[in-house]
């Protein structure tokens, strides 16, 4: 099982339809998938329209027996499953502080799944917390969608020196360009000459397009209704990639 | 699961006119209608039917392959894999899920089409008031693609119920609305046996364990031929896998055939006469002979990449050319054996020995002996040949000459393949506690000689290769730290030997073997 994390410290970039998006892809491919929508908001529930609840609260996935094999919900598609968002998540950061070994209480609720999926996709939220530590600790590689703009990739450096300091060299991060302008200057220039110090971004971008936006009306992957849009066949290029790069790891 | 996952459809009733009557009854979308052409995939002996397990190779229009793998009578894919082309051996599949699931099951036999059907899949998507789908139900219509001619054509309808996780109410009123209202029946087949039915096969039919069921208080001579007669067809099945080479298992499975053959020819040559048994010993000793050679470079084959992983990784393409070189000589020996498997002396074996079998036994036995009782004789003959292997066996001290065990190691064979033609004489749970420990020993028995063996062959080879290809120096090298790694894992399993064999001369085992072997009252009475 290969856990992958759609993370950014900044909100707004691009992080559930990666995660909806490459998850779908996944399990196109046959991979058993499951997507964890572990934001509060709820958007990748949203998409494929499961009701953003956890029976019981978010405290009921740490208590006693394992509930989480429970909570998963099928999707609209064959391989592809979800753990849905609750609104209590807002609380995850105190209920993680209550436990022992609060930086790898995530990863033993997760474990039981391991002969389950192939691939699980967290869809983060916004934040270094806690939860992102927990969720560092778990994942393989954090997939981090990234606008091409200053503070953004000020953002993406904050992350590298994180994981620097915090000895987590087996995490891989897998920055991507996300939401992508061509329109704008500053978005070409960073795009052609991208920074020295930032190695970790792949060579797929995701364009900014009003198929991913529309998402939100049509509650599904975007290649179900626009598989031969720009953005779509952008997503396809990036797993390909992101497949390559954890294969030779 | 408290529903069932396939139903069939009523006569006179229409995939069409179901889809239609359903979306009266509750809210669905229909999806677009998809043909497909399935192949069912299974080993030649079953493997996956034996373990529930049915692997199903889609083709869609387009030219696309997948491969999908569920539980026997369940409709939820538990691993899936797209393909660029088919493929007959687990090695030719993409890393994954499927590969590491099938890998497991299947080994190194050869996926084997079980029957083909060409089907139209109508799916119907129950939905909630979101428009989530909440059950999949996918109507089918099949029709028998390669069966026997009267056969092939044959149509049937499926309704199959495939489940979303979490919604398994959903699942379960769907049902409900199938059989009481569409008055559909749970099928009592999975669409894989139902396919393979109709087309004139039997899932399971073959397998290459005896499975023989004996009369304790029938004759020896009527038993043995129950024997015979099983492993003539084992024999027999085998032969067309190994003149197309399609894989080593076939051989394998072929000569244990025979040497399970000459094994109980042996154990009850008094009961037949001396002449017979004698000739038919001697046939089935050529048997043997003319499939060894096969059947060493096929485990030398199967072995290699282990091979490769004993020595350094620097040197492990070196040892290519010993591939080819084992390769050329297995394709040299499979000749000369599908050779022999045409000649005359084979089609006058195979003859003979049928009509032997299927002889009157009074005509074809020695009467006194042969009237006995097979308990009797099984009991006696086990008796004897376990107390041959516990002698010999504890003869064996660390300085012993390695033909001890190998005589050991005989012993236990003929013990084992007699425990196992009768194996139904005996209460299943102690013929199964006396067979575990014989077999953890012969297990260890059998590695030490294939080292010892291999070691030796690989010198031969090498000085063979040295004398072809002078100009591979890093091949010999390679050769030489193949064969000191396999004499020091032979060493390494030396040392296990007097922990396994201890294991079979337990008191409790021995016990077990007293227990069974010890002659009953019915069987002193003359």
């Amino acid at each position: 099982m290969r856990v992958l994390a759609a993370y950014n410290i900044k909100g707004g970039v691009g992080k559930t339809s990666a995660a909806v998006n490459l998850g779908y892809l996944a399990a196109r491919e046959g991979a058993r998938t499951l997507v964890w929508d572990l934001d509060p908001q709820g958007a990748a529930s949203f998409y494929f329209r499961i009701k953003p609840k956890i029976k019981g609260g978010p405290r009921r996935l740490f208590r006693g027996k394992n509930h989480v094999p429970d909570l998963i919900k099928g999707t609209d598609y064959r391989n592809l499953d979800l753990l849905p968002a609750d609104f209590s998540y807002r609380k995850l950061e105190l209920i993680l502080n209550d436990g022992k070994k609060r930086r790898r209480r995530l990863q033993k609720i997760v474990r039981p799944l391991r002969n389950e999926y192939d691939y699980v996709f967290i869809d983060c939220a916004p934040s270094i917390s806690l939860v992102s530590e927990n969720v560092f600790a778990l994942s393989d590689a954090l997939l981090v969608p990234t606008i091409p703009t200053t503070l953004s990739l000020r953002t993406l450096v904050r992350l590298l020196d994180f994981r620097a300091k915090h000895e987590s060299k087996n995490l891989a991060i897998l920055a991507f360009f996300s939401m992508v302008d061509r329109r704008k200057a500053l978005h070409r220039l960073i795009l052609d000459r991208p920074p020295q110090n930032a190695r970790c971004i792949l060579k797929t971008s995701i364009p900014y397009a009003s198929d991913v936006e529309k998402m939100g009306i049509h509650r599904a992957p975007l290649s179900t209704y626009a598989g031969r849009g720009t953005a779509a066949v952008a997503f396809e290029d990036l797993w390909t990639e992101i497949k390559n790069i954890l294969d030779e790891r | 699961m408290s529903w069932d996952c396939e139903y069939t459809i009523p006569p006179g009733t229409t995939i069409r006119g179901v889809a239609q009557r359903l979306r009266n009854l509750t809210p669905c979308k229909i999806d677009r209608p998809r043909t497909v052409e399935r192949t069912f995939l299974d080993t030649f002996d079953w493997r996956l039917y034996a373990r529930a397990h049915v692997l199903e190779q889609w083709r869609f229009n387009n030219g696309s392959i997948t491969l999908q793998i569920r539980r026997l009578n369940q409709t939820e894919t538990t691993g899936s894999a797209r393909l660029e082309s088919t493929a007959r051996f687990i090695r030719d599949l993409p890393a994954g899920t499927v590969r590491t699931r099938l890998g497991a099951l299947v080994q190194m036999r050869a996926l084997l089409p079980a029957v083909r059907i060409h089907s139209r899949i109508d799916t119907l998507r129950i939905v909630d008031k979101n428009q989530k789908t909440v059950t999949f139900l996918e109507l089918e219509n099949s029709k028998i693609l390669d069966g026997s001619r009267d056969r092939t054509g044959t149509e049937f309808q499926r309704a199959r119920i495939v489940p979303v996780r979490g919604y398994a109410k959903a699942a379960r009123n769907l049902s409900r609305l199938l059989v009481e209202v569409l008055e559909c029946a749970p099928a009592e087949n999975d669409t894989f046996v139902t396919a393979a039915n109709l087309a004139g096969r039997r899932p399971g039919d073959y397998s290459a364990k005896l499975d023989v069921r004996l009369d304790p208080s029938s004759p020896a001579d009527v038993a043995s031929k129950i024997v015979f007669r099983e492993l003539l067809e084992i024999m027999r099945c085998n032969e067309n896998g190994i003149r197309e080479r399609i894989d080593t298992e076939f051989l394998h499975d072929f000569r244990v055939a025979v040497r399970r053959t000459r094994s109980a020819l042996t154990q009850m040559k008094r009961v037949f006469p001396e002449y017979m048994v004698e000739r038919y010993l001697r046939d089935f000793r050529w048997l043997q002979q003319i499939t060894g050679v096969a059947r060493d470079m096929d485990v030398y084959l199967l072995h290699f990449d282990d091979f490769e992983d004993l020595v350094d990784p620097s040197l492990g393409h070196a040892l290519e050319p010993l591939r080819d070189f084992i390769g050329q000589k297995r394709e040299f020996a499979y000749q000369g054996l599908v050779r022999s498997l045409d000649s005359a002396r084979y089609r006058n074996l195979v003859e003979d020995w049928r009509a032997f079998i299927d002889q009157r036994s009074a005509d074809s036995s020695n009467s006194n002996v042969a009237t006995r009782k097979t308990a009797e004789i099984a009991r006696k003959r086990i008796w004897r040949l376990y107390r041959r292997a516990i002698k010999e066996g504890r003869g064996i001290k660390p300085s012993s000459p390695s033909e001890d065990l190998h005589e050991l190691r005989k012993t236990c064979k003929k013990l084992r393949y007699l425990l196992e033609f009768f194996n139904s004489l005996f209460p299943k749970r102690k013929a199964k506690k006396m067979i575990r420990p014989l077999k953890q020993l012969q297990d260890n028995l059998g590695k030490l000689n294939d080292m010892q063996v291999q070691s030796e062959v690989l010198k031969s080879f090498s000085k063979s290769i040295s004398k072809t290809k002078p100009g591979e120096p890093e091949t010999l090298m390679a050769t030489g730290i193949l064969i000191h790694a396999l004499l020091a894992k032979k060493e390494a399993e030396r040392a296990r030997f007097s922990e396994n064999f201890e294991t079979f001369a337990q008191p409790a085992v021995d016990v077990l073997f007293r227990d069974v072997c010890r002659p009953s009252s019915s069987d002193r009475a003359p």
